[in-house]
C-alpha cells in the first residue's frame, strides 16, 4: 500500500476507520425474516387453554401493516393443529392465511395468502383445528375491563438484511418526532457524518500543528 | 413623501467591563476546542432522533417537571399520594400512543411503526389536551429547579408548536450542555496536562463521541446540566493550583457551585473535594506571597466563593419552603432512615461488592459481577436496547486495559510532576471519592426500598468524572512516547466506530 506523504495518524485514521467499515458491514449484511410490525402484547402468562376439538379465538385492536406477509402468533403446543386466520376490518375481510397441522413451540407463524392493500385497523380471529395434543394460549392476562390478549408479531416477506431494510427503518424513523418524514433519517446521518468528519479533521489538524 | 421622523440617536449602551471580559476570555478559547464542543452537540442532536420520546432514562418524569414549570412558573410540590394527579393530560396522551410503558420495557415491542399510528398521536396531540398536570415524580421532584428551568425555556420557545417539537427542543439543549461539557473537558485538561495540545483534543473527543454521554446528554434530563457544572469546577481546580487562587476565580467557582447545586444534588458530593482544592492552593498563594500567617489569610478566597454559591443557594431554599411547599433541600425524605438500615458489615459488604468481584466468605448480594455491569453500560447498555455481541465487550476490555496501562506507564515516566502535584491530585481523588460515596449510599437506601437487584446501580452517575475520563486518555495518548500519533489515532478512531456503532444498537432497537 502506497503511504507516502501520509503522516502515521493519518494512516492511522484510515486503516482504523476501514476496519470500522467493514466490521459494521459485516453485522448489517447477514439476512433474517425482518418484522412489520407487532401488538406489543408482554408475554407473562398462559392466558386459555384451546380445547383439543378446535375453537376460534378472535382479538381487537390489532394494527395490520400493509407489508406483513405473515403473522407470529403466542400459541404453544407439542403438535399443534391447522390454523386458519382472518384480519376483518369493518366487517370486511383483509387478510387471511392458513398453516399445516403439525408445528411446535411457543409460536407458530402463519402465512397470509391475501396481504392487506395498506395499514389497516383490524380485529384478528384465529381458528384452530382439532388436535390431539393440547394448544395454550400465551400472552398478558385480562385486567378488566381490558380483556387477555395473545401476542401478534407481523412479520415481512423472505429474509432481507439490514441494507434491504433502509428504506423501511427510514420511514419508521421519520415517526413520532418533531417533524415527520424519511428527513428525520437524512437529518441523523448528515448531523453523525459531520461529527465524525470534524472529530477527523479536528486531531489531524491539532496534530499538523504541533508537529 | 413626508419625511421620516427624526429622533435623536440613542447611545448606543456600552458593555459592562465584566462582559467585556467574558466576551474576550471566550474569544481567546482556541478553535480546536470549539470544535470538541461543536462535535458532542451534533452527536447528541443525532442520538436526540434515534430515540422515541420518552425512551430515555426518566424522561417522562423529567418532562412532567419541565412542563409543571412552564406551565405554572414553579417547580412541583411534595405532595401526598392520595392527592397526585401526574402527568398532564396531554403528556398521559402522548405516551399512551407512543406505547411508552409497552415499548420500554421489553426490546422486542415495537413503538410507532406505522403511518396510522403516527396519525392517531398526531390526532391526539393537536386535540387541545390540558398541559396541566401536578409534576409529581418519585425521582424528579425532589430536585433543584435550575435545569428544568432552562429546559421550560425551550419548552416556551417552541410555544405554539406540537409537544414532539417542545420536547425536540428541549432535548436540544441538553445536547448544548453537553457540547459545554466538552468544551470545559478540553480547558481542563489544557490546565491539569501542560504541554502537548494534541492530547487535549484527543481526551475531549473521547468524551464527545462517548455513547453514552450522548445518550445522557440528548435526553430531557438534568444530568446534562450537571456534567457541564461538574466539568466547570474541575477546570476551576485546576486553573487554581495552576495560576493560583485570585478573586476573579474565587466568584467565578462560587458561580459555578450555585449552578451545579441548583443543577442536581449529586454535585454536592464533589464539593468536598474541591474546598480543599481551593484552600490548598489560596494556603499555596499566601506562602508564596511571604504572608505570615498564610493558613488563615488562605481561608479568605475560599470564603468568597463559598458566599457566592450561598446566595443563589440561600434564594432558592427559602423560595422551596416559603412559596413552592418543598423540602428545604430537596432531598428525598426517608433515605436517610433508609441508609442506616442493615449492619456496618452490610454497609461495606455492599459497597464493596458494588465496584468489585465478591472474595470469599463475603454474603453474596447480588446476582452478577457489578464490576463487569458498570464496565458493559459504560461501553453500551442504553436502557432495554441490545448489548453489544460478547467478543466486542471482551474486545473492549482489552482496549481499556491497553489504555489504563499507557496512562500509568505516563505517570510513572512523570513521577517527579506527579510527586510535586500530589496535593491537586489528591483533591481530584477526593472528589471523585465524594461521589462514590454519595452515589453508593443512593444505591443503597434505593434497594433497601426495592430490592437488592443491582438494577439501580448505573454507570452515568459517575459522569461528573468525565474530566478525569478525559484525562485518562489523554495521559495513555502520552504514555504511548514515540507512537503516540499512532496511539492517539487508534483511540480516536475506536470513539468514532463505537459511537457509530452504538447508534446502529439503538436504530435496530427502536426501528428496525
Amino acid at each position: 500500500m502506497r503511504t507516502a506523504g501520509l503522516s502515521p495518524l493519518a494512516v492511522t485514521l484510515v486503516l482504523g476507520l476501514g476496519a470500522c467499515a467493514a466490521g459494521i458491514f459485516a453485522v448489517l449484511a447477514p439476512a433474517t425474516q425482518r418484522r412489520a410490525g407487532s401488538d406489543d402484547v408482554e408475554v407473562t402468562a398462559l392466558v386459555a387453554e384451546a380445547p383439543a376439538g378446535g375453537s376460534a379465538r378472535c382479538q381487537g385492536g390489532e394494527l395490520l401493516p400493509r407489508d406483513a406477509a405473515a403473522l407470529r402468533i403466542s400459541l404453544r403446543s407439542a403438535r399443534g393443529p391447522a390454523l386458519g386466520v382472518v384480519a376483518l376490518a369493518g366487517g370486511r375481510r383483509v387478510a387471511s392465511g392458513r398453516r399445516a397441522a403439525g408445528w411446535s413451540g411457543a409460536s407458530v407463524v402463519v402465512p397470509l395468502a391475501d396481504r392487506p392493500a395498506r395499514d389497516v385497523a383490524a380485529r384478528v380471529c384465529v381458528t384452530l383445528g382439532a388436535s390431539g395434543s393440547r394448544v395454550d394460549v400465551l400472552g398478558s392476562p385480562a385486567a378488566p375491563p381490558a380483556p387477555a390478549r395473545m401476542r401478534i408479531d407481523y412479520l415481512r416477506a423472505g429474509r432481507e438484511s439490514w441494507f434491504s431494510l433502509l428504506p423501511s427503518i427510514a420511514a419508521r424513523l421519520g415517526r413520532a418526532h418533531a417533524w415527520s418524514g424519511p428527513s428525520v433519517a437524512i437529518a441523523v446521518a448528515l448531523l453523525t457524518a459531520l461529527a465524525v468528519a470534524l472529530a477527523l479533521r479536528v486531531a489531524l489538524a491539532e496534530a499538523r500543528e504541533e508537529r | 413623501m413626508s419625511s421620516p421622523a427624526v429622533s435623536a440617536p440613542r447611545p448606543r449602551r456600552r458593555p459592562s467591563a465584566s462582559a467585556r471580559g467574558v466576551a474576550a476570555r471566550l474569544r481567546g478559547v482556541p478553535a480546536a476546542a470549539w470544535v470538541c464542543a461543536l462535535v458532542a452537540f451534533l452527536n447528541a442532536a443525532a442520538w436526540s432522533l434515534t430515540s422515541p420520546p420518552f425512551q430515555k432514562p426518566d424522561e417522562p418524569a423529567q418532562w412532567a417537571y419541565v412542563e409543571h414549570l412552564a406551565q405554572t412558573g414553579r417547580p412541583p410540590a411534595e405532595a401526598p399520594a392520595s392527592v397526585r394527579v401526574g402527568e398532564s393530560p396531554e403528556e398521559q396522551a402522548a405516551m399512551r400512543d407512543l406505547r411508552t410503558n409497552e415499548v420500554g420495557p421489553d426490546p422486542a415491542n415495537t413503538g410507532v411503526w406505522l403511518a396510522l399510528e403516527q396519525r392517531r398521536l398526531q390526532h391526539d396531540l393537536r386535540a387541545g389536551l390540558s398541559r396541566r398536570g401536578d409534576g409529581y415524580s418519585f425521582g424528579a421532584t425532589p430536585q433543584p429547579p435550575l435545569y428544568y428551568a432552562l429546559a421550560a425555556g425551550a419548552y416556551r420557545l417552541a410555544g405554539g408548536g406540537t409537544f414532539l417539537q417542545r420536547m425536540a427542543l428541549a432535548r436540544l439543549l441538553s445536547a448544548l450542555l453537553g457540547g459545554v461539557t466538552v468544551l470545559l473537558s478540553w480547558l481542563f485538561l489544557r490546565e491539569a496536562l501542560p504541554r502537548r495540545p494534541w492530547t487535549w483534543t484527543v481526551g475531549a473527543l473521547v468524551v464527545a463521541l462517548q455513547p453514552m454521554f450522548a445518550w445522557e446528554t440528548s435526553a430531557v434530563n438534568p444530568d446534562a446540566l450537571l456534567f457541564a457544572a461538574s466539568a466547570a469546577l474541575f477546570l476551576c481546580v485546576a486553573r487554581a493550583f495552576r495560576h493560583g487562587l485570585d478573586r476573579r476565580l474565587a466568584v467565578a467557582t462560587g458561580l459555578v457551585v450555585a449552578v451545579g447545586m441548583l443543577a442536581k444534588l449529586t454535585f454536592l458530593s464533589l464539593l468536598p473535594g474541591a474546598a480543599l482544592a481551593l484552600v490548598l492552593a489560596a494556603v499555596r498563594c499566601e506562602r508564596s506571597r511571604g504572608s505570615e500567617r498564610p493558613a488563615l489569610a488562605g481561608l479568605r478566597l475560599p470564603a468568597l466563593a463559598a458566599a457566592v454559591a450561598a446566595g443563589p443557594l440561600l434564594v432558592v431554599t427559602l423560595l422551596n419552603v416559603a412559596a413552592w411547599q418543598r423540602p428545604a433541600i430537596g432531598l428525598i425524605a426517608g433515605n436517610g432512615g433508609r441508609f442506616s438500615q442493615g449492619s456496618l458489615l452490610r454497609h461495606l459488604t455492599y459497597a464493596w461488592e458494588s465496584y468489585l468481584p465478591r472474595v470469599p466468605g463475603m454474603a453474596r448480594l447480588f446476582d452478577h459481577d457489578m464490576t463487569l455491569a458498570h464496565f458493559d453500560e459504560l461501553i453500551g447498555r442504553f436502557g432495554t436496547a441490545p448489548s453489544f455481541p460478547a467478543w466486542l465487550m471482551h474486545l473492549a476490555v482489552g482496549v481499556a486495559a491497553v489504555v489504563i496501562v499507557l496512562a500509568l506507564r505516563e505517570l510513572a515516566r512523570s513521577r517527579a510532576v506527579v510527586r510535586r502535584r500530589l496535593g491537586e491530585l489528591l483533591c481530584y481523588a477526593a472528589m471523585a471519592a465524594g461521589l462514590q460515596l454519595l452515589v453508593t449510599a443512593q444505591y443503597y437506601a434505593t434497594e433497601v426500598l426495592f430490592g437488592n437487584t443491582g438494577e439501580v446501580h448505573q454507570v452515568r452517575y459517575f459522569f461528573p468524572l468525565l474530566p478525569l475520563y478525559a484525562a485518562v486518555a489523554a495521559l495513555a495518548v502520552r504514555g504511548a512516547g514515540r507512537r503516540m500519533y499512532v496511539v492517539g489515532g487508534a483511540i480516536v478512531v475506536l470513539a468514532v466506530a463505537h459511537d457509530v456503532w452504538a447508534q446502529l444498537l439503538l436504530v435496530g432497537r427502536f426501528y428496525g
